[in-house]
């Protein structure tokens, strides 16, 4: 079966279109339905966009509990606009995570997958980011002094990097939404590269084993569609208020006061990671470092591309991610006692598995 | 032979129907989860509350108007005289420019007050015409000082580049003494 | 390591639970399929007004959300023209909810708190407030009582500056049920659900429509997908 006129059409007089979607390609038999996740995590990017433009029309920085309120009470369906914000976010970021883990776990970071790859890293990257100011807009209580506590560190600063800390962080909730505004902005542009580098360097298989994607991966593609549906129908209409701090509820002011305001679930394992070195430049190190491993992933691993990838490798990164979740946990639940102790040597762990033993997994391989 | 052709095809058209249902679910779902982002930009009660105004009409001396400002348009509420009425009430609809009754442009009960936005319907400016002492024209009504539009006290246009009648804003009579716009 | 501050939240989720001994109602809210009960939750409107709109704002609402209720524009209107706002003029129902007028100075420093999301904030929701409400005790031997405070098996700590707001027969319920204390506090708990909640009958009931229509597609795909493959392998 060829692809239908109507598609054939459009994507023969849209440059870029081609390379996004997916409708077009041959794909080898037998893959996993996790190869619909880049598909999904678009799905979800764009509900995520519209229901943060509708956003934009009630949402005011200079009162942003107000005008929240307004949202819930008085706007039709405003409620639902905001639920599919928060909820798409916790399914934005679980889908990115997921994308990134089955990466690792497939080795799809291989050449000649390195710059989609980090592409792909760059996408959660901007998209923490950009989460990160959507916490601090929605003016609760959490939000409030994460924020504060950010602006605490940016002072201990000096010169040109607390220059560049206040020049991010000085001017308020207005001037906080423009950034948020331009991350999300950044964020659609990496998924798209990201998008399009995978189609880019993706193997053509053999003819015997290639099949086109309609109608095999388009049905497949359909019912991976549906559970995400449902997975989302669960969290707006149940969970509203999943993995986020039950302080972000408290309208955020200096009364709202708390040691450690806790971070929603997706940014917590980044949280505690930072949390564990010492000081405002002991954090910011710490997420540098961990950004720039994560790049550096195709040249750590030694193995030669096509080699898949080993039993121990394997288990190695599900390990890998079982510490990941683990950090999460302990970041979103502030006051923790084991936290300090735990959260320095899970974080130790993680760069332990790029820059140690992920290569010797590897380096035995390649000979 | 014949038999698994039969099957092959009660197969292909089961498939059909299923990818078709399969599509239309589809199209529901999208359509379903679209609305809410639609309806979110419908006019709503917060909003509704901030357009609404209350203006006090009792202290309008005859023969004059005044101005408030309403959704960023210059609102006029002018309180006719009992000679300004007779005057207006019989002319023949037909013959303005834009045909419109003496009913259509007061509220019953209330035929002396005239509400109506004070801009020419020309080129846009305001009008003249709101105290006894003020230019306006010859029927008595407003006069743009742009391009010299004459209005009569009805709002309806009599003379000059304009065509269209001033355009009256939504409003109701609370009470005597109470307009509300919006 | 972490020491909770002002807000029992904290204290609550470090694992300072309270000691609730009450006998807790089941409220209609409550669950996944909850639904507002909108008859208890206009009584404890009634409840609000009479008891605690003295010493709470109720800042995020209008009148006129009331109608969210199942009250007419017509009810409201008359609701909101009773109430003498601090300009000396009656409410409309645009306004928003009358702010409190009682000084915080008068609680020993302890300010009420701004009730408008308060079930959301207190894990435990609309059972925690009926817990408060009807949770003052005389204190146990043993236990010196802070200045003007009360003691409160259900507030975290025990030692609550709010005095015991509810008694017998503190509102007349316009639907003649009878109002006592246990029958107040439910109410009222119901109504701050609401008012920090209110869409929450229409979320379950989206929510579940949404997961069962899902759910039909998703089995309809897998078939698709099926027989799609099924010359195929
Ligand atoms: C006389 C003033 C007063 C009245 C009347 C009053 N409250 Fe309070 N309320 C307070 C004060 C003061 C606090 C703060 C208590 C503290 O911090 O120790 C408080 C706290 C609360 C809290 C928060 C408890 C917590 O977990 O922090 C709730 C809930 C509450 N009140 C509900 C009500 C309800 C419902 C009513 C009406 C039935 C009511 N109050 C009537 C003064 C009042």
């Amino acid at each position: 079966m060829t692809d239908h006129p109507a598609s054939s059409w459009a994507l023969s007089r849209i440059p870029g279109l081609g390379c996004v979607c997916p409708c077009r390609s041959t794909r080898a038999k037998g893959g996993s339905y996790l190869g619909a996740v880049p598909f999904l995590i678009a799905v979800t990017a764009l509900l995520v966009l519209a229901s943060g433009v509708v956003l934009l029309a009630t949402y005011n920085a200079r009162s942003p509990v107000a005008s929240l309120q307004i949202l819930s009470h008085a706007v039709p369906q405003g409620w639902l606009v905001r639920a599919y914000h928060a909820s798409g976010t916790t399914l934005l970021a679980g889908l990115v995570y997921l994308g990134l883990f089955h990466g690792l776990l497939t080795r799809a970071y291989r050449a000649p997958g390195e710059y989609a790859w980090m592409l792909g890293v760059k996408l959660l990257a901007v998209l923490l980011a950009a989460s990160w100011f959507g916490y601090v807009l929605s003016g609760g209580a959490g939000g409030y002094w994460s924020y504060q506590r950010a602006m605490m560190a940016a002072l201990q600063f000096h010169g040109a990097a607390r220059g560049l800390a206040l020049w991010v962080l000085s001017g308020g909730l207005p001037k906080l939404l423009v950034l948020h505004l331009l991350l999300a902005l950044s964020a659609g542009l990496a998924l798209w590269a990201w998008l399009a580098a995978r189609a880019k360097v993706r193997a053509t298989p053999p003819p015997g084993e290639a099949v086109p994607f309609y109608p095999y991966y388009a049905a497949q593609y359909l019912v991976a569609l549906c559970a995400l549906g449902f997975v989302g129908a669960l969290l707006i209409g149940f969970l509203p208020h999943l993995g986020m701090p039950a302080l972000n509820a408290v309208p955020g002011s200096g009364l709202s006061f708390a040691a450690n305001p806790g971070l929603p679930w997706y940014l917590a394992p980044l949280g505690a990671a930072a949390g564990s070195f010492h000081g405002a430049w002991g954090g910011i190190g710490a997420v540098i470092a961990l950004a720039v491993t994560l790049y550096a992933v195709p040249w750590l691993d030694l193995a030669p591309p096509e080699a898949p990838p080993s039993r121990l490798h394997q288990a190695l990164t599900w390990l890998l991610g079982a510490v990941v979740v683990a950090l999460g946990v302990d970041g979103t639940m502030p006051g923790c006692p084991l936290a300090p102790v735990l959260d320095p040597l899970l974080t130790l762990y993680v760069f332990l598995h790029f820059l140690v033993l992920l290569p010797l997994v590897t380096w035995g391989r390649a000979k | 032979m014949a038999e698994t052709a039969t099957t092959a095809e009660g197969a292909v058209d089961r498939r059909d129907f299923l990818t078709i249902l399969a599509g239309a679910g589809g199209l529901l779902a999208s359509a379903a989860i679209a609305w809410p982002l639609i309806d979110a930009l419908a006019p709503h009660g917060d909003a509704a509350a901030g357009e609404r105004m209350i203006v006090t009409i009792s202290d309008i001396a005859e023969n004059s108007a005044i101005t408030v400002y309403w959704a960023g348009l210059p609102i006029y509420v002018r309180k006719l005289t009992a000679q300004q009425i007779s005057a207006n009430q019989n002319t023949v609809p037909s013959t303005l420019p834009d045909p419109a009754t003496y009913a259509a442009r007061v509220q019953p009960g209330y035929e002396s007050f005239v509400v109506v936005v004070g801009l020419n319907t020309a080129t846009p400016c305001m009008l003249e015409g709101n105290a006894a002492t003020d230019p306006r024209g010859p029927f008595d009504g407003w006069l743009s000082p742009c391009d010299g539009s004459a209005y009569d006290p009805l709002g309806r246009v009599r003379a000059g580049p304009a065509r269209r009648n001033l355009a009256i804003p939504p409003y109701k009579f609370l009470n005597a003494n109470q307009i509300q716009l919006g | 390591m972490m020491r909770p501050f002002i807000l029992p939240l904290l204290a609550l989720l470090a694992g300072a639970a309270p000691a609730a001994a009450q006998t807790v109602p089941s409220f209609a809210s409550s669950g996944p399929l909850g639904h507002i009960d909108a008859a208890a939750a206009q009584r404890g409107f009634a409840v609000y007004e009479a008891s605690c709109a003295a010493c709470h704002s109720l800042s995020a609402l209008h009148y006129r959300d009331l109608e969210g209720l199942g009250l007419t524009s017509a009810q409201v209107a008359g609701i909101a023209s009773g109430i003498k706002l601090a300009d000396g003029t009656a409410a409309t129902p645009d306004s928003p909810f009358k702010p409190a007028t009682l000084p915080a100075s008068a609680f020993g420093g302890a300010l009420p708190p701004d009730l408008s999301s308060i079930a959301a904030q207190r894990p435990g929701g609309a059972a925690y407030i009926y817990a408060v409400l009807t949770g003052y005790t005389p204190a146990p031997a043993g236990i010196t009582l802070m200045p003007s405070h009360y003691y409160n098996s259900a507030y975290p700590g025990g030692q609550i500056a709010m005095p015991p707001p509810l008694h017998d027969g503190a509102v007349t319920y316009a639907d003649g049920t009878p109002s006592t204390t246990a029958q107040e506090a439910a109410d009222v708990a119901e109504f701050l659900t609401w008012a920090s909640d209110p869409t929450l009958t229409a979320r379950h009931e989206i929510g579940l429509r949404a997961l069962i229509f899902f759910g039909f597609l998703f089995v309809l795909a897998l078939v698709l997908k099926r027989q799609a493959w099924s010359n195929q392998s």
